[in-house]
């Protein structure tokens, strides 16, 4: 295990260095569909995980699938529907105010968006100074010095301190976001998509450089992503999700080898990566009717499976999330 | 200190402003005109309000001794437009201030914090346009003893629902854009938020409505001033000289014509300002 990030301090996880925690988190929103008809969208539905001191967790999936609605509730932008999310065992939901300001100081986000995400009217050092600043921090020269460094540490000279954000290429506004997200000196930092949004031979340097800091400073990473082939050179561990719900997570090595669940499989297919020829077999045609009207019961991934086993058995319920083997997860009943 | 940054900023804007011929020929309008109303008691060539045997001096035509000619005291016409100036611009630029400083803060309270309060403010906004500006001037002037204090205030206090609209949408918009939720994510404050993340990104459209709400302004006092509800002669102001030549307008044409052009002048030497601020202020428009 990695030591103490800068600024070392007392170390209070007694249980098994888990530092974030989510509990069958759940987030519906209500939409107004046509002539004012109200329909429920259950944006992340009975999401576990734990994010553990130093690691990197990746949250995989396609679009849509709920991957930034829990990165939101993880860092607590809005209350879950239901659920609990947890810092070092403290829920996030009855914390006090300084606890909370604790919180912000200890888990941080990095954005998708390498525009949005930078306030157009503040250079990069009044940006990081009023961090330092907020938080107590560092004051007078030791905030320059500070501010100097941080940029240092994303791979900026002192001088981008300067400027504004406009100023700065895709890639080297997403170091200042990573810098802003360090100068609280953080213990995880959940990062939505922090390279989909860049070039490709940009995301590279962005991704070693996370992973870079992980190793000097300690921390432990939410990587979201929306492919398999970013989170590889990442991640630990990783959990793939489909349609608001994990369907499979182990760590990152056997999940690769031996995906289990046929979603995660096509996601690797995606990948350039051969299917596993025992599977080309001719997917069984279900029977009409088969597919269930209330997409309440059954496999949400039963439309769009092309395991050879698939059949009528898995439009009657919802497969649970089973531990096949220690640390190994899986939504589908025929795997 | 401007940073480097800033001050490439403001020359690139500086930059598309100037590409607008008429922004440009409305600022040089400007500075003339406020910089003779700051010069009046140099440049006027006579006492304003000074009235010395009136039957002698009253009514007489544009000459090389009073450039605009006298009105019926024998004052002369051009020094009562400077003087004007100086009381028309003021109450302008202050009733604006008056009105966008109400505005930006009942426009942004409404739109960050949302909910009834919203619900509460943007009705009354919608209540107090319902009635015509010139009506609520009148009724709100004809309460009290008119003063220029007074019609400043009154200027301001019917002029900031347009702006509160346009901040308000506009906070709307910036509110929720991802630095704010960095922002939040960092642990600042609701204030912070709001003073340092999201005014500072609204003000664009602020500064070029106060600009265009300058001439509207302007206009305003002048119609109150005419109508004797404003600035209270013997104090020279535009609305008030042109009202007070409208029995003699056939006889002495002037009396009325050079307040009138001065009126006229300022509101569109303000709107073209605006109009070229508007553009050069947003780097997505093309000019
Ligand atoms: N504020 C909201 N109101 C209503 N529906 C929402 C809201 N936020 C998200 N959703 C819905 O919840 C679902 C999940 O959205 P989310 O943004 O979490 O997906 P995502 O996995 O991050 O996708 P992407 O890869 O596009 O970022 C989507 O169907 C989306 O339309
Ligand atoms: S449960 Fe059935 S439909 Fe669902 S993923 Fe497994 S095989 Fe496919
Ligand atoms: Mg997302």
């Amino acid at each position: 295990m990695i030591e103490e990030p800068v600024g070392g301090r007392a170390a209070s996880e007694g249980n098994g260095g888990v530092l974030l925690e989510a509990e069958g988190l759940a987030r519906h929103y209500a939409s107004s569909g046509p002539w004012g008809a109200e329909r429920k969208t259950a944006a992340v539905q009975d999401v576990s995980l734990r994010i553990l001191r130093g690691e990197t967790l990746a949250l995989v999936g396609e679009s849509g699938c709920g991957k930034s609605t829990t990165a939101r509730l993880l860092m607590g932008l809005e209350p879950p529907t239901s659920g609990t999310v947890r810092y070092r065992g403290r829920d996030l939901g009855s914390m006090s105010r300084t606890e909370l300001l604790e919180f912000r100081r200890r888990v941080q986000l990095v954005f998708q968006d390498p525009f949005g995400s930078l306030n157009p009217r503040m250079t990069v050092g009044g940006m990081l100074g009023e961090v330092l600043s907020v938080h107590a921090l560092a004051a007078g020269e030791e905030r320059g010095r500070r501010i100097t460094e941080l940029l240092g540490l994303v791979g900026l000279g002192p001088e981008a301190a300067e400027r504004y954000p406009h100023e700065f290429s895709g890639g080297q506004r997403q170091r200042i976001g990573i810098a802003r997200a360090l100068a609280v000196e953080p213990d995880v930092i959940v990062a939505d998509e922090p390279v989909s949004a860049l070039d490709v031979s940009i995301q590279a340097q962005v991704l070693n450089l996370l992973a870079d800091l992980q190793e000097r400073l300690g921390l432990s990473y939410l990587f979201i992503a929306h492919d398999l082939a970013v989170v590889r050179q990442v991640a630990d561990r990783v959990a793939v999700m489909y349609m608001g719900r994990i369907v499979e997570a182990s760590d990152a090595a056997t999940l690769y080898h031996e995906p289990l669940h046929p979603y995660t499989r096509s996601l690797l297919a995606a990948v350039p990566r051969p299917w596993p020829p025992s599977e080309k077999r001719r997917v069984p045609e279900l029977r009409e009717g088969a597919d269930p009207p209330d997409r309440s019961t059954g496999c949400p991934y039963l439309g769009r499976c092309r395991h050879p086993a698939r059949d009528e058995e898995c439009s009657l319920a919802l497969p649970l999330l089973e531990e096949r083997s220690p640390g190994r997860w899986v939504r589908c009943i025929k795997t | 200190m401007l940073s480097r940054a800033r001050r490439e900023r403001g020359r690139e804007t500086w930059r598309r402003f100037r590409r607008h011929r008429q922004a440009i020929l409305g600022l040089a309008l400007i500075v003339l005109l406020t910089g003779s109303a700051l010069l009046a008691p140099a440049i006027a060539p006579y006492d304003p309000d000074a009235q010395t045997d009136i039957v002698a001096t009253r009514y007489q035509a544009p000459s090389v001794s009073h450039p605009m000619g006298t009105d019926r005291f024998g004052r002369d016409i051009f020094s009562r437009t400077l003087y004007g100036a100086r009381i028309s611009l003021s109450i302008g630029f202050l009733a604006i201030l008056i009105a966008i400083t109400l505005g930006t803060a009942i426009g942004a309270i409404a739109g960050f914090f949302g909910g009834r309060l919203d619900t509460a403010l943007m009705r009354g906004v919608d209540l107090l346009l319902s009635f015509p500006r010139l009506v609520l001037l009148v009724v709100l002037v004809a309460l009290f003893e008119p003063s220029i204090a007074l019609v400043t205030l009154v200027l301001g206090l019917t002029g900031w629902m347009g702006v509160s609209r346009i901040v308000r949408g506009q906070v709307l918009t910036v509110r929720e854009m991802e630095f704010v939720t960095a922002a939040r994510v960092l642990g600042f404050g609701r204030t912070r938020i709001l003073a340092r993340h999201i005014l500072p990104n609204v003000l664009t459209p602020v500064i070029v409505a106060a600009t265009l709400g300058i001439g509207n302004t302007i206009l305003a006092e002048a119609a109150l001033s005419f109508l004797g509800l404003g600035v209270q002669p013997p104090t020279a102001s535009w609305g008030n000289m042109v009202a007070s030549g409208r029995d003699a307008m056939l006889d002495a044409w002037w009396i009325t014509t050079f307040p009138g052009l001065a009126i006229v002048f300022t509101v569109m030497a303000f709107n073209l300002v605006g109009d070229g601020l508007r553009d050069a202020l947003d780097p997505r428009r093309v000019a």
